[in-house]
């Protein structure tokens, strides 16, 4: 390793522990390397704009869009209400009802923030109302929403495919059998718990014209993933352009069918869009300079090649990848993970013959992880904001621990068994 | 000590500017929507293709990027770790963060100043979709910078003269404790 590389990386150590924000910090250490070992400056902006300079981003703005402008439609109240008539009369019904209603506004929104602000303001405060402990309704909104950015459609699934340069709509539809493995597993983990503590279930029978009044309200928004991953599988369109049409429909949505949408709320969702996708695609950037330096140094093929050479099993890397992603996945959010991590893991993992669409998949789902666990769970802080201040983060994180446990359990099944994930990808011959 | 005005001068420019540059990004924002949705019409309905459509988004999505990292700085939109800062307060924190604004104050003196004389140094070539000098998607790199060294020199300027802040984390409150730092 080089004196500027080695100069970098500590540099980029340092400032991140320091609080410098990592788009910057990213930046500054490039700037370190390029200053020590005397290369022209023009490969900076160069690399910058080369990184951002792609069609297949421009879904993450759309995506992040298309979930606020569905946030602002209120659909979470339908939603619910959908989810009580499918399993609401399970034993523990609104914890339940909490984890399918995530699974099905991760399939609209995609955030998991968005989820627990959503939801959680509605649900925790009804579970508590029907007998079941805060920490443990705050646990089951701030477990369950971690489905949303690993069902489609997904920001970190579009980030790891333009740094791992895959097929996008490959990546998304890979998501869908996890992320509903998950949910499914999560209402496993609620069912015993609601066994042992004795919650009862949330509602009576519904009568006919109850259902087909909820149905007719909640199905609008529910189309939304039929329609994005119609258009991807059929081809009809690109995952970018999908993430179009995703907003058009969710303007349809609040202007004609829910009518609560204003031309005011979309300047204010359209300010909001555009500061988060530009800390998102600021970090691309100079994660893109970063990138190339490392690529440069050839510092990923030395460590594949030392992974090769070393005949290590496929299954060990996988385990150990998954190791070092989860504790990193504590400490850092999601698509800074991916931008730092992925050009140096990905040509690891397919060096011992692990398909890189499995290996994105599996990315996504640990760094998801991360935001339910102390100490640096973004989800974690969100549900416990919407909580009593009784409720303190160290109460909620002890009753998220079965549904971490569980979530662990999902991770390793879809380590060991890639089918899982690439089944979809293949039928639709996206691979 | 005279009390404190309830918005300095420098806070006062800081809103305005932040007004103004949330609009504009309001409207490219939607400015991709409407081209990439337009773009798919096209092809469908009226089975007619854009070619420049993909081009004119990406370069609106340069210029929100770039423009949109200084209002991200302002509101501590882009992910940092907190290790260091959960365990500071008050005027340390202040002082704290001055400190790590130098070596952002200097990369986007350089991202400026490189970018300048990149976006000069294509000025010659042409997009091959919208047929616009290359100077002009290049630009959103020096354009970005100054933006964000507009925002870190004026409330630098804010904490030096009245001790107040707004690139704070949101719960430090640099009103309580104002007068500590010295000014």
């Amino acid at each position: 390793m080089t004196l500027g590389v080695s100069l970098m990386l500590a540099a980029f150590g340092l400032l991140a522990i320091l609080g410098v924000p990592l788009s910057f910090t990213t930046g500054i250490a490039a700037l370190i390397y390029f200053f020590v070992s005397d290369q022209s400056m023009n490969t900076i902006v160069h690399q910058f704009f080369t990184s951002i300079d792609s069609f297949v981003l421009l879904a993450v703005p759309l995506f992040v869009m298309a979930g606020h402008v569905m946030a602002e439609c209120r659909i979470t109240d339908n939603i619910i209400n959908l989810a009580n008539v499918l399993v609401g009369r399970m034993r523990g019904g609104l914890a339940q009802v909490n984890v399918v209603s995530s699974m099905m506004f991760g399939g609209c929104s995609g955030s998991a923030l968005a989820d627990v602000a959503g939801l959680g303001s509605v649900l925790i405060p009804a579970m508590k109302k029907n007998g079941y402990e805060e920490p443990f309704a705050a646990a089951v909104t701030v477990a369950s929403s971690v489905q949303g950015p690993i069902l489609p459609p997904s920001i970190p699934m579009v980030i790891f495919a333009s740094v791992a340069q895959v097929s996008t709509g490959a990546l998304l539809v890979g998501g869908a059998v996890p992320g509903i493995l998950l949910g499914l597993a999560q209402m496993l983990v609620v069912w015993l718990i609601a066994r042992r503590r004795n919650y009862r279930s949330s509602h009576g029978a519904y009568r006919m014209a109850e259902i087909l009044h909820i149905c007719k309200s909640a199905i609008p928004a529910l189309l939304m993933p039929v329609i994005l991953m119609g258009g991807i599988l059929s081809g009809i369109f690109t995952p970018t352009e999908a993430a179009s049409v995703a907003v058009g429909y969710a303007l349809l949505l609040g202007f004609i069918v829910y009518r609560n949408l204003s031309l005011g709320a979309l300047l204010r969702i359209g300010a909001h869009v555009a500061r988060d996708s530009a800390a998102i695609f600021f970090l691309i950037g100079t994660a893109g300079i970063f990138g190339w330096i490392l690529s440069v140094a050839q510092l990923p093929q030395h460590a594949a090649d030392w992974i090769r050479t070393a005949s290590v099993n496929p299954l060990v890397v996988l385990l150990l990848i998954n190791l070092l992603l989860l504790v990193w996945g504590m400490f850092m959010d999601a698509a800074p993970a991916i931008l730092i991590l992925g050009p140096i893991l990905t040509p690891i993992a397919v060096s011992v013959g692990i398909d890189p669409i499995h290996f994105g998949v599996v990315m996504v789902f640990n760094l998801m992880i991360g935001l339910m666990t102390p100490p640096y769970g973004l989800c974690l802080f969100a549900g416990s904001a919407i909580t009593s201040r009784e409720t303190g983060i160290g109460a909620i994180s002890r009753e998220i621990a079965p549904f971490l446990g569980i979530s662990i359990a999902v991770l390793a099944l879809i380590s060991l068994f890639p089918e899982l994930v690439l089944f979809f990808p293949r039928l639709a011959g996206l691979i | 000590m005279p009390p404190l005005p309830s918005k300095t001068v420098v806070e006062r420019l800081l809103d305005g500017l932040d007004i103004a540059l949330r609009l504009v990004l309001a409207l490219m924002v939607f400015g991709i929507f409407g081209v990439l949705f337009a773009q798919v019409l096209c092809r469908y309905v009226f089975s007619l293709p854009l070619y420049w459509s993909e081009e004119l988004a990406k370069y609106l999505m340069i210029y929100v990027t770039t423009i949109g990292a200084a209002v991200a700085y302002r509101n501590y939109a882009h992910p940092y770790l907190m290790i260091v800062t959960s365990a500071l307060s008050g005027s340390r924190l202040r002082v704290y963060d001055l400190i790590l604004r130098i070596p952002v104050f200097i990369f986007f003196c350089v991202f400026a100043y490189v970018g300048w004389r990149y976006a000069v140094s294509n000025e010659w070539m042409t997009t091959p979709g919208l047929q616009i000098s290359f100077f002009w998607p290049f630009f959103a790199v020096p354009l970005g910078a100054v933006c964000v060294l507009c925002y870190l020199v004026l409330d630098t300027a804010n904490i030096l003269v009245w001790g107040r802040s707004w690139l704070m984390p949101p719960d430090a409150d640099p009103l309580l404790d104002a007068t500590e730092f010295p000014a």
